[in-house]
């Protein structure tokens, strides 16, 4: 695995997943995070695919997916543009955290641990990490 | 799926030895593909049939919806184990020189490419080292406007820099255009983003084929799914 | 420059790359004043074309070798695959190297040409009379005859070497062999036409005329020609 920036965002790419599902998903994540600001335009399709070494049509791809989230919007003739609006962010932000709460409340389950252990142990827990 | 290229029950031999057997599959329009396996597999036999240098001892081949013939081959762009350039040329006349042969060929985006790939046109073809003379061959190749490109082991035996501007320059193509690019090789690490689609073929048949993307999701990546089948 | 000019250019080169060149014109030169020096010094006189014609002969037996090194080039320098990939007939392909090897022999013959006689003036100034009773008109126009009959004979031997090399790089390598033997019966052939009255040799059959030698020529150029496309179409061992 390698890492490799474009412009404002960083990429690290994993040859064993399909590679436009990574690209979609640390856009996305970068957009949550705030790393990059709304209405910003992304990288072209072919200053992307040059520095990530991929095929410029799955990036494209990639680009497609996004905009059919709403998190990005292509611009005729100019490019594509991260969203201006700042509900679908947080909706996607929201989004992405209930996938990783669900995640959450799996393992917890699956370790026979309930609802009020779990919320002692998260309220608890040291949110910056900084023990480990 | 629209077919560039399409194989029924293809077989060539050399003299006894068979280089592909009873070869029959569809290879997609307008995608990077990549033919994969080891020495002597069958992928250099497999694109010279395509690009109709030679002919199958048996089993029939269509490229667009043809038999090879002279003419398909404006179409076709081909780099294979025996096409050197010519030593006594400087780059600039080779240049000249492919212009004047090669039908819908873009001289300026060849200057462009020999800019890209850090070639100064004085020089003689025959001063040049291994990875440089690729360079060079891969912008005659791909200055041409055609419609399938077929490379036979572009990447094999040149230094790190040579490979990397190569790669630079195939994705640099495909960003321009729609095209269907083959490309034989065996370093499939520094080429695995490019590919679409794979074939693997191992002595002289397809033993796996399909989607880069839905291998990726089925097995892990392309060297993994190379690893498993030839292992 | 149309397609067929450039590649015939790049097979013109092909056959005395540039940096040979020089070479092969000093040694052009080099033997053509040798051989004159050594009749010179035999004979004392340039009696008639009939011995300075071994100036011109020897490219009788040069040419196949000529042409074919043409394939062998493209073979040994990997360069085949640009070659029989680019978007012309066959036909097209092997023409190109005909006609560039014709042109070679025009270059070469006119050389010899241009040298020898230079030559055999710069020998007048030394000795008057070198040329005997025989005036330079006929001195030249022996020679013309002579470049003349070469050229009828010249498309025999360039496609006789191209077929040759095109039947090395094939499943059908057998077939080279009666080519060859053909050719070493041909080029002895052509010379003792030359020196019959010389030799005083008395064959019917070099008294063949011209024309039938020209047209038999012109048969087998075509046979050749017809025989290398349809080698590289079909039978290339690449």
């Amino acid at each position: 695995m390698e890492t490799r920036s474009v412009g404002p965002l960083t990429f690290t790419i994993d040859f064993s997943i399909p590679l436009y599902e990574q690209i979609v998903e640390q856009i996305r994540h970068a957009i949550a995070r705030g790393e990059i600001a709304l209405g910003t335009k992304l990288p072209s399709v072919r200053e992307m695919a040059q520095k990530l070494k991929v095929n410029p049509s799955t990036v494209v791809r990639a680009y497609l997916e996004l905009e059919h989230d709403g998190l990005c919007e292509k611009r005729r003739g100019q490019g594509t543009f991260i969203t201006t609006s700042e509900e679908t962010v947080y909706q996607i932000k929201r989004k992405l955290a209930n996938e990783a709460l669900e995640a959450f409340v799996q393992t917890m389950r699956s370790l026979g641990i309930d609802q009020k252990t779990a919320q002692q142990w998260l309220k608890e827990m040291d949110w910056e990490c900084k023990k480990r | 799926m629209q077919k560039a290229v399409e194989l029924r029950h293809v077989t060539r031999r050399y003299g006894k030895k068979i280089a592909l057997h009873d070869v029959s599959m569809a290879i997609p329009k307008g995608k990077a593909i990549g033919l994969l396996g080891e020495n002597g597999a069958g992928k250099s036999t497999l694109l010279k049939l395509i690009a109709g240098i030679m002919k199958p001892t048996s089993g029939e081949i269509k490229v667009f919806d043809e038999t090879p013939n002279w003419r398909i081959r404006e179409r076709i762009a081909y780099l294979g184990d025996l096409s050197q350039w010519y030593k006594f040329q400087r780059i600039d006349e080779a240049i000249q020189y492919a212009a004047n042969i090669f039908p819908h060929f873009q001289i300026e985006k060849a200057k462009e490419y020999l800019d890209f790939m850090k070639l100064d046109p004085q020089r003689k073809v025959e001063e040049l080292s291994k990875g440089q003379t690729m360079r060079l061959q891969l912008i005659l190749c791909l200055a041409r406007q055609v419609d399938l490109f077929l490379l036979d082991e572009p990447l094999s035996g040149i230094d790190l820099i040579s490979r990397e501007k190569i790669i630079d320059l195939l994705i640099e193509l495909l960003s321009e255009r729609e095209v269907t690019l083959i490309i034989s090789t065996h370093e499939i690490h520094e080429a695995e983003g490019l590919f679409e689609h794979v074939i693997l073929l191992q002595n002289g048949k397809v033993v796996k084929e399909g989607d880069a993307e839905q291998l990726r999701v089925e097995v892990g990546s392309i060297q993994k799914v190379y690893r498993e089948v030839f292992q | 420059m149309t397609a067929f000019w450039s590649m015939v250019k790049k097979d013109y080169q092909m056959i005395f790359p540039k940096k040979y060149t020089l070479y092969a014109i000093a040694v052009l030169l080099f033997s053509i004043s040798f051989g004159f020096l050594y009749l010179f010094s035999t004979v004392t006189q340039v009696p008639n074309a009939t011995q300075i014609h071994w100036m011109y002969t020897w490219l009788l037996f040069a040419l196949p070798g000529f042409s074919s090194a043409l394939i062998y080039y493209e073979w040994n320098h990997k360069t085949m695959g640009w070659w029989l990939s680019s978007p012309y007939p066959h036909w097209w392909l092997i023409a190109t190297k005909c006609t560039a090897m014709f042109l070679r022999t025009l270059q070469i013959l006119s050389l010899i040409f241009i040298i020898l006689n230079v030559n055999i003036y710069l020998f007048t100034l030394i000795k008057p009379n070198i040329l005997g009773n025989m005036s330079w008109e006929v001195l030249i126009l022996n020679q013309l005859k002579l470049m003349g009959e070469y050229l009828l004979y010249a498309p025999y031997l360039i496609t006789l070497g191209i077929f040759g090399g095109v039947l090395n790089f094939s499943y059908i390598k057998f077939v080279s062999i009666p080519v060859w033997f053909l050719f070493g019966i041909t080029s002895p052939f052509f010379i003792f036409r030359r020196i019959a009255t010389m030799a005083k040799l008395n064959w019917d059959i070099l008294d063949t005329s011209l024309w039938i030698i020209g047209s038999i020529s012109l048969l087998l150029t075509f046979i050749f020609f017809a025989g290398s496309i349809y080698t590289i179409k079909n039978k290339m061992e690449i």
